[in-house]
């Protein structure tokens, strides 16, 4: 099962509110009924009350985790579905903010990255890459082109001077790499992110969603490890904070599964052995094993029956309303 | 364009009637309170209080068009988008264009023939569809400025950046090709060009442009070289990018119109003569048809799903209408 916006899932919370004034409401009708004296203050009455404002309400609460279930996209199972794309498009978001500097991968993250990208350009036949650094912001280097040689000259020059903008965003990382693909191709795309994941700035799962919009999963590969590192500086001295402590930097893997999972693509990390075999093969299967004689197995959106039973369990809600019961109410 | 992936959905709205029926206009319905509220066999009273008969009318419109963009959504509201997809490659291009101080000459209006040569090279751009483009500049040194792509905009970006005597003041024809070859050598093309703009004679660099084209030749490469400006005297002006301090004065010098017609003879292309910015467009547009491949295309139709907007109007339209029966118009049931 997939989830395409789980960010709409937390209008789930909005349950509670909505309880909230369910409740408030039965007391208050309940407070008006007696004032209205007569038949209405009869027990009968009252339970009829009671049992129509329970059901109404808890249909109206299931017509709302519905509504909110078909917005958030769920899809399980697969159909074939005619795809005649051929090569592949890959963007490589590089995060060249300080921390990358961290040794707690060895040599550094970015070294291990830059080994890891001249990999791929050495594999892959026929791809075409395109590379985007970021910082605070996403800067587009080189754009999608057959030319390796370019990217592999890149790389020696990738550092945090490359930008200005202080920080590490994410979502502006990935926003700038979606921007690079062409709207029109024949071919699969995919994008690859390089970072530790300790954003500052940014949503990067805003990005996400856009990317998943976009049909472009995001691969990603963890620049660090949880236990982290100081950051050197070409001084020899670590970077610092205000009191003079070092700071250390520890790798987010959690947001860079997610990006990942999301967006239908694979988190690898930097530390693992096999990490460069893994995401090789990774992009292989994206690009190849997926579709066969032209045909793809798409994801199938189930929205459509959470949908239909948010309108039930609204009708439902409205139904118990209207229904007069016992003669009474 | 807007399209509906399950309009059978649709027939839902044939309900629609009967629940509005059964809500507001069904005398036998349940949840309401009768009393009297005139005297007997008086004329009674409505109260005015309009504020209220406006919330309970929103709440009641609020209620039924959200249920309606509701069915509307269970229909699949999406938008379709009709894209051209190339099915074969097209030519690689790669721009060489001369940055060193002579661009700077007042000969071609308006502006200057570095101007003038930037502003043809994106018109021939804009007009290429499927041609991966490059860009490559020289002075006394060459670089690659952006490497062949599609991304038309990275190239005009790069165009925009480029000023006269960033790389020196000197004229390395042949470095500025050899630096083109070299990046489209591994291109997977089966046409490659390379489109040389200059207004100078070669007086830098290592490598003779005679050698740069014969290596063309060999790699399969064709150079379309352009000699740009007069050799009539004209005014120059140009600031250095290193030092910001300008430079004004009158040049007199042309191109080498001998050596360029031997590098495009050599490597199978053609020479130009651009005196004005009109011969310019219309040698770009000699191009234009000189390389030219056959394009088999397929349009692709890309579907993009709204249904995720119609589910967050509707829905919030009918929690809207729960909201001002239950608390602002305080309904018993």
């Amino acid at each position: 099962m997939k989830i395409a916006s789980p960010g709409a899932l937390w209008f789930l919370l909005l349950l509670f509110p909505i309880v909230l004034i369910l409740i408030r409401s039965y007391g208050f009708g309940r407070h008006d009924l007696r004032v209205l004296g007569g038949r209405w203050q009869r027990e009968e009455l009252g339970n009829v009350y009671l049992v129509k404002s329970f059901f109404s309400g808890l249909f109206f609460c299931l017509f709302f985790t519905f509504a909110v279930l078909s917005l958030a996209g769920i899809s399980w199972g697969q159909t074939p579905a005619e795809d005649d794309r051929a090569g592949l498009d890959i963007v490589i978001a590089i995060d060249v903010s300080r921390s990358m500097l961290a040794e707690d991968v060895k040599p550094s993250r970015l070294d291990r990255s830059r080994d890891i990208i001249r990999g791929l350009l050495r594999e892959l036949p026929g791809t075409r890459y395109g590379i985007a650094v970021f910082k605070g912001s996403g800067a587009a280097v080189i754009p999608i082109t057959e030319d390796r040689l370019s990217i592999e000259s890149l790389m020696d020059y990738l550092s945090p001077a490359m930008l200005t903008a202080p920080g590490t965003n994410i979502e502006s990382g990935i926003d700038t790499a979606l921007s690079m693909f062409p709207s029109a191709t024949g071919r699969f795309r995919a994008m690859i992110l390089f970072s530790d994941g300790e954003a500052q700035d940014g949503n990067p799962y805003a990005a996400a969603d856009r990317a998943t919009k976009d049909g472009i999963p995001i691969f990603t590969v963890v620049a660090g490890t949880t236990q982290g590192s100081t950051v050197p500086l070409p001084d020899g001295q670590v970077v610092r904070d205000g009191s003079g402590r070092p700071i250390e930097s520890r790798a987010n893997i959690g947001v860079l599964d997610d990006i990942s999972q999301v967006t239908g693509g694979v988190s690898v990390q930097l530390t693992d052995p096999g990490v460069f075999s893994e995401l090789l093969s990774a992009l292989q299967r994206h690009a190849g094993s997926r579709s066969t004689g032209g045909f793809t197995l798409a994801d199938v959106p189930r929205y459509r029956i959470f949908l239909g039973l948010a309108l039930m369990f609204l009708v439902f809600s409205l139904g118990i309303r209207v229904v007069k019961w016992k003669n009474t109410f | 364009m807007w399209i509906l992936e399950n309009p059978s959905a649709l027939l839902l709205f044939l309900l629609l009637p009967i629940a509005i029926y059964l809500r507001h206009f069904w005398k036998g319905r349940g949840g309401k309170l009768i009393f009297p509220f005139h005297v007997w066999h008086g004329s009674g009273f409505l109260p005015l209080h309009r504020g209220l008969s406006f919330a309970n009318g929103t709440a009641v419109l609020s209620f039924w068009i959200g249920v309606s963009i509701l069915i509307a959504a269970v229909a699949g509201p999406a938008t379709v988008q009709r894209e051209r997809i190339y099915l074969n490659r097209g030519i690689d291009i790669m721009i060489v264009l001369d940055e060193s101080p002579s661009m700077a000459t007042q000969d071609i209006t308006p502006g200057n023939r570095f101007e003038a040569a930037k502003e043809m090279v994106k018109s021939f751009i804009a007009n290429r569809e499927n041609d991966p483009v490059g860009l490559v500049g020289f002075g006394s040194q060459a670089v690659l400025r952006v490497p062949p792509t599609l991304d038309y905009r990275a190239v005009d970006s790069a165009l925009d950046s480029m000023r006269v005597m960033e790389l020196g003041d000197g004229t390395a024809i042949g470095l500025g090709l050899s630096v083109a070859i070299l990046h489209l050598d591994a291109a997977t093309a089966t046409q490659k060009i390379i489109v040389l703009l200059t207004d100078g004679e070669n007086n830098d660099g290592e490598i003779l442009p005679v050698t740069a084209a014969q290596i063309a030749r060999e790699k399969g490469i064709k150079i379309f070289a352009i000699g740009i400006g007069r050799s009539d005297p004209a005014p120059l002006e140009y600031t250095d990018p290193n030092t910001g301090k300008t430079y004004r004065g009158i040049y007199s010098g042309g191109f080498d119109e001998a050596g360029l017609r031997q590098i495009a003879e050599i490597s199978n292309g053609t020479f130009f003569y651009a005196g004005s910015k009109g011969t310019l467009a219309s040698v770009f547009r000699n191009i234009d048809s000189l390389a030219t491949v056959e394009r088999r295309v397929r349009i692709q139709v890309r579907t993009h799903e709204q249904y995720q907007l119609f589910i967050l109007l509707g829905a919030g339209l009918v929690l809207l209408d729960f909201l001002l029966r239950k608390w602002a118009l305080r309904e018993v049931l």
